[in-house]
């Protein structure tokens, strides 16, 4: 009686292993279609397919973002740090919305390079913080978030 | 449109956001209270059950027929 | 709580020990003031500092509340969750008849924490991040997680034998483990819209402590709720199974 309950541990053990096995594997088969954005890189290096509908995430690039003279227009650039891909958008601009701001956008790619949006997502980053607090940290030159190249915000670690 | 607010007021504006605060507090106090409640009064039903039903059985039964938890497995075989 | 019963502890005599639905009302039933103070406590405490006493955040505003009752629902989903998968472990490799009872009440507890997190965050992305909902690897992971429990409740109830019901469920709550990790890094794997841990960071929370307080407070008290409905809902399933197996005593001996 002790052996079947030994043998229901076993099998259970190496039934485990086998399954973890397997959706590792699966996993890593499917990796691409997992990835809910690309980043600019992605574009630079021309991994991204010309008018199909996509998505781009990165920080909106300082000094970047315009409006579009007589137009409902916004125009800026998103950046991983290396690559920055300029993008149109004409819309309702989540809360969060800003330069230096992770964001992700959902649209497509021209011929020229220039990414037109649907629609914008603000990508939060994993620091919660009072006002207070940041102001100090400004102050104090410690303030490292929002500006140029935080990799989580650009989220570019895939 | 803040400074004018009494305290009490100004709570439950929430900076704007109340329609977003409020009601992601309430789903969580009404489901959480409801899983509760209704796990209270289904255990309080099937109490009553079992005392009616250990009444109706005669005495020498109940040793013998109550005592598996979980059904009929080879937990000593 | 539910570990605590449910641990793969070798010793047999451990598990024959609280396999005794007896020993298990004591040890519940001296457990459950405890439990019950330490849920209304840190309730009061938890929704006082995050609705009231804690700063906003630099960029949400006052939407950063909404993590107080949203973060503290996923991690019980995925605590649901193992206790879910070593019940079902014990059940079926060691038969022990209790580990059965208790996955079959952990189940509605987790599909319900589950839910909730899957709500409040749909709440809390809308002013955050413009969207309801996205179809990401962390969203789309936890709506599975959702999907398992409810299937986890479907398969206890699809078989007459309940001994059947309890093996076929306990085999489905073991082969899902394997959600827990993916929902876990699936934030550091792919790409996602949802931001990566802030509290179990390597390199310390990157959250302030004024917000770290009202999260943590809240995060005791879901768990202290958890066990009690825990405790409650195995009750319910031990009076449940001795009702039914009095009645077919009954019929058995009405029917010679």
């Amino acid at each position: 009686m002790r052996s079947r309950k030994r043998q229901r541990l076993w099998i259970a053990c190496i039934g485990l292993i086998l399954l973890g096995a397997a959706t590792a594997l699966a996993l890593n088969a499917f990796e691409d279609n997992l990835v809910f954005f690309h980043g600019p890189s992605d574009i630079a290096a021309g991994k991204v397919e010309q008018g199909r509908l996509i998505r781009i995430g990165g920080l909106v690039q300082e000094n970047s973002v315009n409006k579009i003279a007589n137009t409902a227009k916004i125009e800026f650039r998103i950046t991983d740090g290396v690559a920055a891909t300029p993008v149109v958008f004409e819309g309702i601009l989540p809360d969060l919305f800003r330069e230096g701001q992770g964001v992700v956008a959902n649209g497509r790619l021209d011929a020229n390079g220039l990414f037109t949006a649907s629609e914008i997502l603000a990508k939060h980053d994993e620091n919660y913080m009072p006002p207070e607090v940041v102001e100090a940290l400004k102050k104090s030159g410690q303030w490292k978030m929002g500006g140029g190249a935080a990799p989580n915000a650009a989220g570019g670690n895939s | 449109m803040t400074e004018d607010m009494s305290p009490l007021m100004s709570f439950f504006h929430m900076g704007g956001y109340w329609p977003y605060i409020w009601p992601a507090y309430g789903v969580v106090a009404v489901l959480l209270i409801g899983l509760l409640v209704w796990t209270l009064v289904a255990l309080k039903r099937s109490k009553l059950e079992l005392e009616a039903l250990e009444a109706l059985a005669p005495r020498r039964r109940r040793r013998t027929e109550t005592s598996p938890a979980g059904g009929p497995d080879d937990a000593q075989p | 709580m539910a570990e605590a019963m449910a641990s793969p502890n070798p010793s047999g005599g451990f598990f024959h020990r609280l396999a005794n639905p007896a020993r298990f009302q004591r040890l519940s039933a001296w457990l459950m003031p405890w439990l019950v103070l330490i849920t209304l406590g840190c309730f009061g405490a938890g929704l006082y500092y995050g609705l009231y006493a804690s700063p906003i955040d630099y960029q949400q505003k006052d939407t950063v509340r909404i993590m107080y009752v949203h973060v503290p629902a996923a991690w019980l989903a995925m605590m649901s969750y193992s206790t879910l998968a070593i019940s079902g472990f014990v059940a079926l490799v060691w038969r022990h008849p209790l580990a059965d009872v208790a996955g079959a009440a952990t189940a509605p507890i987790g599909a319900i924490f589950t839910f909730l997190a899957l709500f409040t965050g749909a709440i809390w992305g809308q002013p955050t991040w413009g969207t309801w909902w996205v179809w990401d690897a962390r969203l789309t992971s936890v709506l599975i997680l959702f999907f398992m429990f409810l299937g986890y409740i479907a398969i206890r109830n699809a078989f007459d034998d309940r001994a059947r019901a309890g093996r076929a469920a306990s085999l489905l709550a073991i082969v899902g483990i394997v959600i827990l990790p993916i929902i876990k890094f699936s934030v550091d794997w792919w790409n996602t819209l949802h931001q990566p841990a802030s509290v179990s960071k390597l390199s310390g929370s990157s959250m302030d402590p004024a917000m770290l307080r009202p999260l943590l407070i809240m995060a005791v008290a879901y768990m202290a709720l958890f066990g009690v409905l825990l405790l409650l809902r195995m009750r319910l399933e031990l009076t449940r199974r001795r009702v039914e197996a009095l009645q077919m005593a009954r019929a058995g001996a009405a029917t010679p």
